[in-house]
């Protein structure tokens, strides 16, 4: 830029001011001077005219401030601008006749610093002066500003919404991590937070609002590269959605009229966390404290903790574990054990995340590797191959992957403590509202599970829990007159057994009364009498539909709709429920679940040419008949005889329409398969054998087929389809065959 | 005053429930006539095909955010000098001073209120006059 044309910018910005209407510069104007501006500071750091850079910043500054409001003299900022435009044009000159540089600047350098601080006036070789968005100026939000619009269906609109943000911030914080350089990711993390911001703050929502702009601020720097992308960013970034989406929960519950789900987050922790996470500190994750511990293992309660903390605060030199053991709370042994509890706290886990669905990917990949070692293993050629040394190999290459397939599952296993964690909780908040006091005792925290199973098995698990609370345990008074104690217990429990989590749910209450339950069953003609009922299958009545025994009906549980939808919900998962009581002294909800779903236990079993897997779960027992066993009966089509009950046929190769080799029952095999409401005998030709196979699901257009569930590749490298029993017998009385209703011919 | 209501105004937000606290604040100050787009790109064609008067856009969207809507809306030759609002949260006042330079009307600060809203759309009719 040549000297004449800074001249003619300086001359131009010059005369725009003179000619403004009104003594004050509007929005439009002041961009159109601060570009003008601009283009005055490159040219004059251009020509290196030092004093004039400084001046056009300053004015720029001033500007600025303006701008935002922040200048409260605007008459003496008018002011003070139209002279910064005079001295401009003073040194240009001074610097365009080649004369003295260093005209005086100071006094009027002086005036701005009056006008808008000292920290906002740059140095002469300054750059652009960092203005930090301090979460402070939060103050600026005057009362008045508070608009009354709590408007039912704005917040009813910012709920679904806002879920539906947050969802997509998860989504979005993975691939985050896995590029964390990427800008628009960060941008779709920054932005929902920030639009959650702006309308919480119309809605006073002040604590969502509070967060959010702590959130986003802590993006901000990541977005400006002051901040990198950790896993502790991305933690916090994750814990703070959490809250959110537990706060937004908590809105809905409030406009619903329903109580609030207590808020489990300590959210001046949270919001703490977030920005010294923004200095890029972070929090050691500190130990948990001697007390805490204790109270979890369920040693002292917390009320006992408390008295003896006040204790140790009179007396700083006293630890918390010495006065605990002065006091008999506790044994010198279990304060030691804690202490080492404490200690395997610290030690470091090294561990790396991974995006689920890789790990699924990599499982999936391993069980075609199985299949497919298998099939190999399997292969007339290698049958017939006498070469030891091959066989050896074999046999290894089957071994390690058998383990490989054990390990591969074992990445996604997670323990079940949390699922425990939430249930306690439940009992808690749950107790509290019945008025009764309950103990949450957990055991085999650390059984572990598939991660995908969590989610499926909490909420029949929570019913569970739930009924403990509300018709398990007796009210305080009963309990007393029944000579218990007043509190009552209720035991968490998780092992392995065979390739199964097993959870258990026992409570101390009442117990199932026998009377009670086969009254109901007799009067709803679910069974004639009692005549040949085990205790079993008694308490087993409770689980089907309408049979709930509770008196009175709270809003938790007891209308009778409950343990049939736990049933359902434990048969979808290929799980079982046993209940085991007794009568005033409590009962004990057994439930088995697989390990995972992805792998099912099948017996293989042969119809024509095509092969099918059943869930051996869903199998009773198998059979050829009698000839004399097989009957039909009017109404109810063909049954089979089967220790005595008439259960109905259905033929396999009916429903799916395959020529069968046998069509006679007592030539074929008969497969008893339990439904919902009781089982039926499934006719095929032949068994072939039982296998563990990998579920394949079907794609979406034949998601819907009835009858078959999945499909597997299966040992011989053939595909089967899983059967889905309940499928099946739906699609058998819809066609006539060996269903209940109407026979088609 | 009145012919002032009839105007068209643009509300631009990705946030649905953003754009409909503006739509109730606008009609608390009496305008009626009120159109939505949910990002910059959605609102440019919106300027382009339809006959509007008035834009107030946030600053943060996908796809197109609120200052490159500005910045187009400014390059082009027919809606160079159309009244432009611009939606920003207090955090992010430095943007304001961008969004001066690339020539906003008029900015607002969430959480606003119906009379502010009113005054600044005001205030920038007022000024094109």
């Amino acid at each position: 830029m040549s000297h004449d044309q800074l001249m003619n910018l300086i001359d131009r910005i010059a005369s725009d001011f003179l000619f403004l209407e009104v003594q004050d510069v509007d929005i439009p104007t002041a961009g159109k001077f601060l570009n003008q501006l601009d283009a005055i500071i490159r040219g004059a750091e251009a020509l290196k005219i030092e004093h004039l850079s400084c001046v056009a910043r300053g004015l720029s500054r001033l500007l600025e401030k303006k701008i935002l409001d922040e200048v409260k003299d605007t008459a003496t900022a008018f002011a003070t601008f139209e002279k910064g435009i005079t001295i401009m044009q003073e040194i240009d000159r001074g610097s365009g006749k080649g004369g003295d540089q260093g005209a005086d600047i100071s006094g009027f350098m002086e005036s701005l610093v009056c006008l808008i601080g000292p920290a906002q006036v740059p140095e002469a070789q300054g750059g652009m002066i960092e203005t930090s968005a301090a979460p402070d100026n939060e103050s600026n939000v005057e009362p008045e500003n508070k608009v009354e619009i709590q408007d039912e269906s704005l917040l009813r609109d910012f709920i679904v919404e806002g879920i539906e943000y947050i969802n997509e911030i998860e989504v979005n914080i993975l691939n985050l991590e896995q590029d964390p350089g990427n800008k628009d990711c960060v941008n779709s993390i920054f932005r929902p937070f920030h639009s959650i911001k702006g309308v919480a703050s119309f809605l006073n929502l002040e604590n969502i609002r509070a967060l959010a702009h702590d959130l986003e601020s802590l993006l901000d720097k990541v977005r400006n590269n002051e901040l990198s992308v950790t896993g502790q960013v991305i933690d916090i970034i994750l814990d703070g959605a959490d809250a959110l989406k537990a706060m937004i929960g908590r809105v809905r519950d409030r406009m619903e009229g329903r109580a609030e789900a207590t808020l489990e987050i300590d959210l001046p922790a949270l919001g703490q966390r977030i920005r010294f996470a923004q200095q890029g500190k972070y929090e050691q994750s500190e130990p948990k404290k001697i007390g805490a511990i204790l109270v979890e293992d369920g040693l002292i309660s917390e009320d006992a903790l408390e008295a003896s903390l006040e204790l140790t605060k009179k007396a700083p030199d006293i630890k918390i574990g010495e006065a605990l053991i002065a006091e008999g709370k506790v044994t010198p042994r279990q304060v030691s054990q804690a202490l080492r509890k404490q200690m395997s706290q610290v030690v470091d886990v090294t561990s790396i995340r991974v995006d689920t669905r890789k790990l699924d990917d990599l499982i999936d990949m391993v069980g075609e590797l199985v299949i497919t070692q298998s099939m190999v293993r399997q292969s007339p050629i290698v049958l017939s191959n006498m070469d030891r040394k091959f066989f050896r190999d074999i046999s290894q290459l089957s071994s390690i992957t058998s383990e490989l397939q054990r390990t591969s599952t074992s990445l996604r296993m997670i323990p079940i403590k949390q699922t425990f964690q939430r249930m306690s909780r439940l009992v808690r908040d749950l107790s509290r509202s019945a008025g009764k006091s309950v103990n949450v005792v957990t055991e085999g925290e650390d059984t572990e599970i598939d991660r995908n199973m969590v989610e499926e098995i909490y909420n029949p698990l929570v019913h569970l829990v739930r009924n403990a609370v509300d018709h398990g345990i007796e009210t305080p008074e009963e309990r007393t007159k029944a000579g218990k104690g007043e509190t009552g217990t209720i035991q968490l429990k998780a092992y392995h057994k065979g390739g199964n989590i097993l959870i258990e749910i026992s409570d101390d209450g009442k117990g199932l009364s026998k009377e009670k339950i086969l009254n109901k069953a007799i009067n709803n003609g679910t069974v004639a009498s009692a005549a040949g009922l085990s205790d079993q299958d008694i308490y087993r009545f409770i689980l089907l539909p309408g049979l709930s025994t509770a008196e009175k009906i709270t809003d938790v549980s007891g209308r009778g709709v409950g343990m049939d939808v736990v049933k359902q919900a434990v048969d979808k998962l290929r799980g079982k429920i046993e209940i085991n009581s007794r009568y005033g002294f409590g009962t004990t909800f057994v439930t088995s679940f697989p390990l995972t779903l992805a792998i099912i236990d099948g017996m293989i079993v042969r119809v024509g040419r095509e092969k099918y897997i059943v869930p051996t779960t869903a199998i009773r027992r198998l059979l050829r008949p009698n000839k004399e066993y097989y009957n039909t009966v009017i109404g109810r089509g063909e049954v089979i005889n089967v220790m005595g009950k008439l259960l109905p046929l259905v033929r396999l190769h009916d429903l799916f329409d395959i020529e069968p080799d046998c069509r006679n029952p007592w030539e074929a095999t008969i497969v008893v398969v339990d439904g919902e409401n009781g089982s039926k005998c499934l006719l095929v030709d032949e068994i072939m054998g039982q296998e563990e196979v990998v579920i394949k699901g079907l794609s979406e257009s034949l998601r819907h087929v009835k009858g078959v569930s999945g499909g597997a590749i299966l040992g011989d490298g053939n595909i089967g389809l899983i059967l889905d029993p309940e499928g099946l017998f739906e699609l058998s009385e819809l066609q006539g065959f060996g269903g209940n209703g109407e026979k088609k011919n | 005053m009145d012919v002032n209501k009839k105007i068209k105004i643009l509300v631009v937000d990705d946030f649905a429930t953003m754009r409909k606290v503006i739509r109730n604040l606008l009609k608390q100050s009496g305008y009626e006539n009120i159109t939505e787009a949910e990002d910059g790109v959605v609102a440019m064609n919106m300027l382009k095909s339809t006959k509007i008067d008035f834009v107030i856009s946030d600053w943060n969207m996908p796809n197109m955010t609120g200052i490159e809507l500005l910045k187009a809306v400014r390059s082009d030759n027919e809606l160079g000098s159309m009244p432009f609002l611009m939606v920003t949260a207090e955090s992010l006042k430095d943007n304001v001073v961008e969004a001066v330079k690339a020539g906003v009307s008029n900015y607002i600060v969430k959480p606003f209120t119906a009379e502010v809203l009113g005054e600044k759309i005001d205030k920038i009719l007022e000024n094109i006059k």
